[in-house]
């Protein structure tokens, strides 16, 4: 009987995430030859900080879009996390309870979007664009449009400390995402997710729970999408109601670009990873290269195409 | 006449007065069945008859809208595939119930992935690895790379995968939908034997299939369904193909 | 023609009525005003709504007539909403709308349509100019750039190099700043514009360009920030550009002349502001408004609204007018040795 396994090469090909590291490393290589500023422990570090709340975000988003689903109010939920952090804070809260209230608030905003794909059968892209919109009415309505400010040092050193040069909400995201992975690769969990993303009836017959796989996904996007915001609040020391508004694309971008596929059952949070540091390189060389802001937009566009259509283009062949 | 043949056993399995309407559509109208222990009942009829709309209500995915199910003579409510599986029952779907972008250990064990540890929630990759191997290999199924998503298998090999993932769960009555519509004519003779086989260990096995020769070939019993009514259960010994195709269709047709 | 007829002189009746209640009764007679601002979530607009409030309070204590404020809007920028909005107000009937624009065009066939109605309508902050407004009250963009401009050479010198921070990109009043702004720059060859950088109004982009530009042109030495985006941010955000700003190495002048610029104004960190009047988008407009329907006053077509240029020297003004919420006192002049 033969039970070969796939020789080295065509494994490394049919790898997504050695194929997004051969980009990565390429973007790398590339603008470190062509400006002087790129390849600073300065501008590296600051690259990770400022990707990390967006990738931690996406973590969570990937989980959701494996399970089949899609989660457009991590953006709201972002902003939402940092004002409801910020408000209590300035009330004169402790800092873990703040931290701890607003994350369980954007952990229930994720539950209830759950429930309403699990149990009242609504698509996650309207029950999820109908909470983006409650949930930025309420950073609205809750701040009347000014931003929050004057928070405690204690919090903002979430988002500002380095620990040997490395900033801390860098940290917190590689800790995430080895959870993540865990999460997803490693218990039944996880493979119940793939399952459910992958083909949801054939789930149902054998039996897995498929509303409550979905409402779980939901509830950690939603937690996830609180932890970057938290993140990017302290870092900015100061919770916007505008704050990350049209971030849930970049999230889903990321996820893409890391190999995700919308169609649901495919796909892991280290390419989630790695497409969001691929965004944010992009955004970073943009700037560094003094390549003109108008035209911008056009180039990521052209990258989102690009790296989606190499990983297809991948996939079919080998 | 039948009842008296079968009068030393008791029923293993037994479905009384079962009805399924999915909202104005009767898939089901009061069907009895029986399934007797080692017995091979072959359930028969043409395409929407409800075959399996019947058996998954033995599965647990369906709930009946009226009737009762016995396990061995005990009433029992199965209402998910879990509890199926508990009193085991096993199915191959006819719609296989894959996952087309796992690999074949993620499939073969999908729903049931058996844990590590002390928390119960890491999965035990390294014994799904070698029990679907050593399993396929006793099947004599043959696939290719087996981590490579199931989605570059052909359909007879997926079809060869749906029916291997059942067998080592030790199930008292194996249900097949259609299990060799995808088969070639070597594989569909495999799969026959592995029924015989299954009756020979002890199980009793519901098979559905169209092809009257594969019917004759291994059931024991073959149960007609015609618009979601039983209108034949008759044993082999005692029927011929002409009678069950004259069944299938309708007597008024002819 | 009887239907005409009839209603002329119903309105004969009622005119005479009025006049009798109005003599005899000798009660003050109640004007209501809508402000309409373009999105209730930008907290610019809460000044100039408290701005409208302050003068209709104003004007009921001064003259006969008890003047009520309707402050409606959508709440995001939007103007297929902002013409719902109108609609609302039309039917429920006002005496007059002071309206910014959330579109040059999408507005006008409402505007036309309430001054049909007889409810005369005025432009504040951004304009309809193709409708039946009566005037509109607004700053040159255009001009607030040149400001900016100048005030930076003044701090920075008559050489350097020069980089722009931008909203989104397109957006019509940044381009005319931005568009002013150049077109002094390019008197002083030794100014080079090295980079125009876009944030889609938003702070945590804005924190994130600004550093990356500080990083990518370490020989930077000044800083127009076309909106204050990355201003909104706590000490600590923007490491190069503070320490940069701090040592005075880069000279920073932004639009508006909200509190948190005034602080870093405060410290140094910013050599020059040029705000628009928001409180005055309010305050003015209600008066305008008042003058139009009571008094009969005329307007030239556009009402220059004035701009604030803020500085270490008159900063103090500044910061004193939003503690007390009352822009109503003139500003020092930014350079008093002239
Ligand atoms: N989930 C469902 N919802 C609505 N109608 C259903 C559902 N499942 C089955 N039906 C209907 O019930 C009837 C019986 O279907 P069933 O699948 O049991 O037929 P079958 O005998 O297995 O046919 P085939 O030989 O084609 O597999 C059909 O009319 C079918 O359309
Ligand atoms: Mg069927």
């Amino acid at each position: 009987m033969r039970y070969v396994e796939p020789g080295l090469v065509l494994r490394f090909a049919r790898n997504q995430l050695a194929a997004l590291l051969v980009i990565l490393g390429g973007m790398v290589l590339l603008l470190s030859l062509l400006t002087s500023t790129f390849l600073t422990a300065n501008n590296i570090f600051n690259v990770l900080r400022a990707f990390s709340w967006i990738a931690i975000a996406s973590f969570g988003q990937s989980i959701v879009i494996i399970g089949g689903g899609i989660d457009l109010s991590a953006g709201s939920n972002m902003a939402f996390a940092g004002i409801i952090t910020a408000m209590l804070l300035l009330a004169g809260y402790s800092v873990v309870f703040s931290i701890l209230v607003g994350l369980l608030i954007t952990l229930g905003i994720g539950l209830l979007n759950g429930l309403m794909v699990s149990k009242t059968k609504l698509p996650p892209f309207i029950a999820t664009l109908g909470t983006m919109s409650i949930v930025r009415g309420f950073c609205y309505g809750m701040t009347q449009g000014w931003p929050v400010r004057n928070l405690p040092r204690s919090f903002m050193f979430l988002g500002q400390t380095d620990i040997w040069r490395v900033p801390l909400p860098a940290i917190i995201m590689i800790g995430l995402a080895v959870f993540c992975a865990i999460l997803l690769e490693k218990t039944k969990l996880g493979y119940h997710v793939y399952a459910v993303g992958g083909n949801e009836y054939a789930a149902s017959l054998v039996g897995i729970n498929t509303g409550r796989v979905k409402t779980i996904a939901f509830t950690l996007s939603g937690l996830f999408a609180g932890i970057g915001g938290l993140l990017m609040t302290a870092r900015l020391g100061v919770a916007a109601p505008t704050a990350a508004q049209g971030y849930e694309l970049d999230i889903i971008a990321a996820a893409v670009i890391g190999g995700i596929s919308l169609t649901g059952g495919e796909g892991s949070v280290w390419g989630a990873l790695i497409g969001a540091a691929i965004m944010q390189i992009l955004r970073n060389a943009l700037v560094l290269m003094g390549f003109p802001a108008y035209w911008q937009p056009a180039a990521i566009g052209a990258v989102i195409i690009g790296a989606v259509m190499i990983d297809m283009y991948r996939k079919r062949k080998v | 006449m039948e009842a008296k043949v079968f009068a030393s056993s008791q029923p293993i399995l037994s479905l009384r007065g079962i009805s399924k309407y999915f909202g104005g559509v009767h898939a089901l109208e009061d069907v009895d069945f029986d399934v007797y222990p080692q017995e091979i009942v072959a359930l028969v009829g043409d395409n929407g008859a409800g075959k399996s709309t019947l058996v998954k209500i033995i599965a647990g995915v369906h709930r009946p809208t009226k009737g009762h199910i016995f396990f061995q003579g005990q009433p029992v409510e199965i209402h998910s595939p879990h509890d199926a599986q508990a009193l085991g029952i096993e199915i191959v779907y006819q719609e296989l119930a894959l996952i087309e972008t796992r690999d074949v250990p993620a499939n073969f064990f999908l729903g049931r992935e058996p844990v590590k540890g002390r928390l119960g929630i890491f999965v035990d990759r390294r014994k799904m690895v070698e029990d679907t191997v050593r399993t396929l290999r006793e099947l004599g199924i043959e696939l290719p790379y087996l981590r490579s998503p199931v989605r570059y298998l052909s359909g007879g090999q997926r079809q060869a995968l749906a029916i291997g993932r059942v067998m080592p769960w030790g199930g008292k009555i194996i249900i097949m939908d259609e299990p060799t519509a995808a088969l070639g004519v070597k594989e569909s003779r495999r799969v026959l034997d592995l029924i015989l086989r299954l009756k020979e260990k002890g199980c009793s096995v519901i098979v559905i299939s169209h092809n009257m020769r594969h019917v004759f070939n291994v059931a024991d019993r073959i149960v007609v369904l015609r618009g979601g009514r039983k209108v034949g259960d008759k044993k082999k010994s005692e029927t011929t193909p002409d009678e069950i195709v004259k069944l299938i269709v309708g007597a008024d047709m002819l | 023609m009887k239907g005409k007829q009839w209603i002329v002189v119903g309105l004969v009746v009622l005119l005479v009525w009025g006049c009798v209640i109005g003599v005899s009764a000798a009660e003050k007679k109640k004007l209501t005003f809508a402000w309409i601002p373009k999105a209730l979530n930008n907290p610019v607009f809460e000044l100039g709504r408290d701005g409208a409030f302050a003068k209709a309070k104003e004007l009921s204590e001064t003259t006969d007539y008890i003047v009520e404020v309707l402050y409606v809007g959508s709440v995001a920028s939007d103007a297929a909403e902002q013409v719902r909005v109108v609609e609302d107000v039309i039917a429920r009937g006002v005496d007059g709308i002071g309206i910014s624009c959330n579109d040059p065009d999408a507005l006008v066939d409402v505007i036309n349509k309430a001054v049909d109605a007889g409810i005369p309508v005025m432009t504040w902050d951004a304009d309809a100019p193709q409708s039946k407004r009566f005037t509109y009250l607004g700053v040159s963009n255009y001009d607030g750039g040149k400001a900016a401009a100048e005030l930076l050479i003044r701090y920075m010198g008559e050489k350097g190099k020069v980089a722009l921070l931008t909203g989104v990109p397109g957006a019509f009043n940044l381009e005319e700043r931005i568009r002013g702004f150049k077109d002094v720059i390019k008197n002083y060859p030794e100014i080079e514009i090295v980079t125009t950088v876009a944030c889609y109004d938003d702070i945590n982009l804005g924190v994130q360009v600004v550093e990356e530009t500080m990083q990518a042109y370490p020989d930077l030495t000044g800083w127009f920030f076309v909106g204050l985006w990355p201003l909104f941010a706590e000490r600590g955000s923007m490491p190069l550009w503070e320490e940069a700003a701090k040592s005075g190495r880069v000279k920073t002048v932004a639009f508006d002349t909200l509190p948190v610029e005034l602080e870093y104004l405060k410290e140094g960190l910013l050599v020059g502001l040029v705000g628009q009047k928001y409180w005055g988008w309010g305050y003015d407009t209600i008066q305008m408004l008042f003058d139009y329907v009571v008094n009969k006053k005329e307007f030239p077509y556009w009402t220059d609204s004035g701009m604030d240029i803020v500085t270490i020297h008159n900063v103090d003004a500044m910061i004193e007018a939003w503690e007390k919420k009352d822009f109503t006192k003139p500003l020092p002049p930014p350079f008093p040795e002239e």
